[in-house]
């Protein structure tokens, strides 16, 4: 039976507070992987994540401080 | 009681009569036994067997102190070739057999442990000098990918501090996002696609983007949602803009805050392109290599 599982498999921090994430999505026959594909996504301190996955959104939040923010917005 | 002759006149060497089991037993201070002879079993030694070299020493066969009841049958030939190995059944029955067992599968495969024998490999071949795999190769413990041929590296790069070493290869797509001023109210695409390419510290990304409306923001033109961040903030970027109006040449640079801004000389100063340049049906083609710590 083929399933299409998709989930974000990888989320980075950098030294400047930009959130880098990686979304996979896989297509398993059985449990066996057949494909693999990703698609990625940066977010940038104090941009909109209103649209982003809850596990990403709380990074997001735990890792821009209002000091990150600023250090961002200032660079 | 036991008769003892030897030398008879009946050519008998030695021989032992009148012992209701029909043994002849050597015993050495009269008590210890050291040899047996019986009709079924020719000598039986308590001890081990001394071969005496012609000139000097001695090759001693010994048995275990626990030696159980085994039997082994020597082989009904000499071996084949030099090098054969001495290999025997359960029932102790030996044989010469070349060493190191069978090879299991087709010739030139290599060989890999199969459950206790040899199998071979059907994919991973060699003449001898070279290695042929004819499908994929997992890398860092990854699980070789069911298609295609090629290796395949952990999802999660396990960076090297070797320098000739490869430790990273992925693809995937983005989506790149055109800012005026770090904003993007009412832009809208008719074209938005981004690929990646990492191999290694290099990524590469292609960007293709059609604009169908530049919305309302304003402020210099950035691409943003970059997938690495660079490690050489202000890497030069090859573009070609359509419908997009400078008195110059454009040069935009990836910044290490993600974004690709898109300069030009205006009387030799360098200037940012903004959303005055920029019409809604705008179209920004882009290529850049650079390296990324990630």
């Amino acid at each position: 039976m083929l399933t299409k599982q998709v989930k974000i498999d990888q989320i980075t921090v950098t030294e400047n507070g930009i959130v880098l994430y990686r979304e996979a999505t896989s297509i398993l026959e059985d449990g066996v992987e057949l494909s693999k594909t990703y698609h990625r996504s940066s977010l940038t301190p104090g941009q909109d994540i209103s649209a982003v996955p809850a596990n990403v959104q709380a990074i997001c939040n735990a890792a821009w401080t209002p000091e990150v923010i600023a250090a961002y917005q200032a660079a | 009681m036991s008769t003892i002759s030897a030398g008879t006149t009946s050519n008998t060497a030695l021989k032992q009569t009148g012992d209701t089991t029909g043994n002849l037993v050597l015993q050495t201070n009269g008590t210890t036994t050291a040899m047996t002879i019986s009709s079924s079993q020719i000598v039986s030694l308590t001890s081990s067997l001394a071969l005496l070299g012609s000139t000097s020493g001695s090759v001693s066969l010994t048995a275990p102190a626990v030696a159980g009841t085994q039997s082994y049958t020597l082989p009904t030939a000499v071996p084949a070739s030099n090098g054969y190995a001495l290999t025997s059944t359960t029932a102790g029955v030996m044989s010469w057999a070349a060493a190191g067992g069978s090879p299991g599968g087709s010739t030139t495969q290599i060989q890999y442990n199969n459950a206790g024998a040899f199998g071979g490999i059907s994919g991973f071949t060699t003449d001898g000098t070279r290695v042929t795999a004819s499908t994929t190769i997992g890398v860092g413990g990854a699980t070789p990918s069911t298609s295609g041929s090629g290796i395949t590296f952990p999802a999660t790069a396990s960076i090297s501090s070797n320098a000739n070493t490869l430790d990273d290869y992925e693809e995937g797509t983005w989506t790149p996002a055109v800012t005026f001023g770090g904003g993007s109210t009412g832009i809208t695409y008719s074209s938005q696609a981004g690929t990646y390419t990492k191999i290694g510290n290099t990524v590469r990304l292609g960007i293709l983007i059609d604009l169908s409306s530049k919305g309302s923001s304003t402020g210099r033109l950035a691409i943003s949602g970059v997938p690495f961040t660079t490690s050489q903030s202000g890497t030069p970027v090859s573009v070609w803009c359509d419908k997009v109006t400078v008195t110059g040449t454009i040069q935009p640079y990836l910044y290490s805050d993600n974004n690709i801004y898109f300069l030009y000389l205006s009387s030799g100063t360098a200037t940012n392109v903004t959303n005055a340049e920029v019409v809604n049906t705008s179209s920004l083609y882009v290529s850049v290599v650079y390296p990324t710590a990630a």
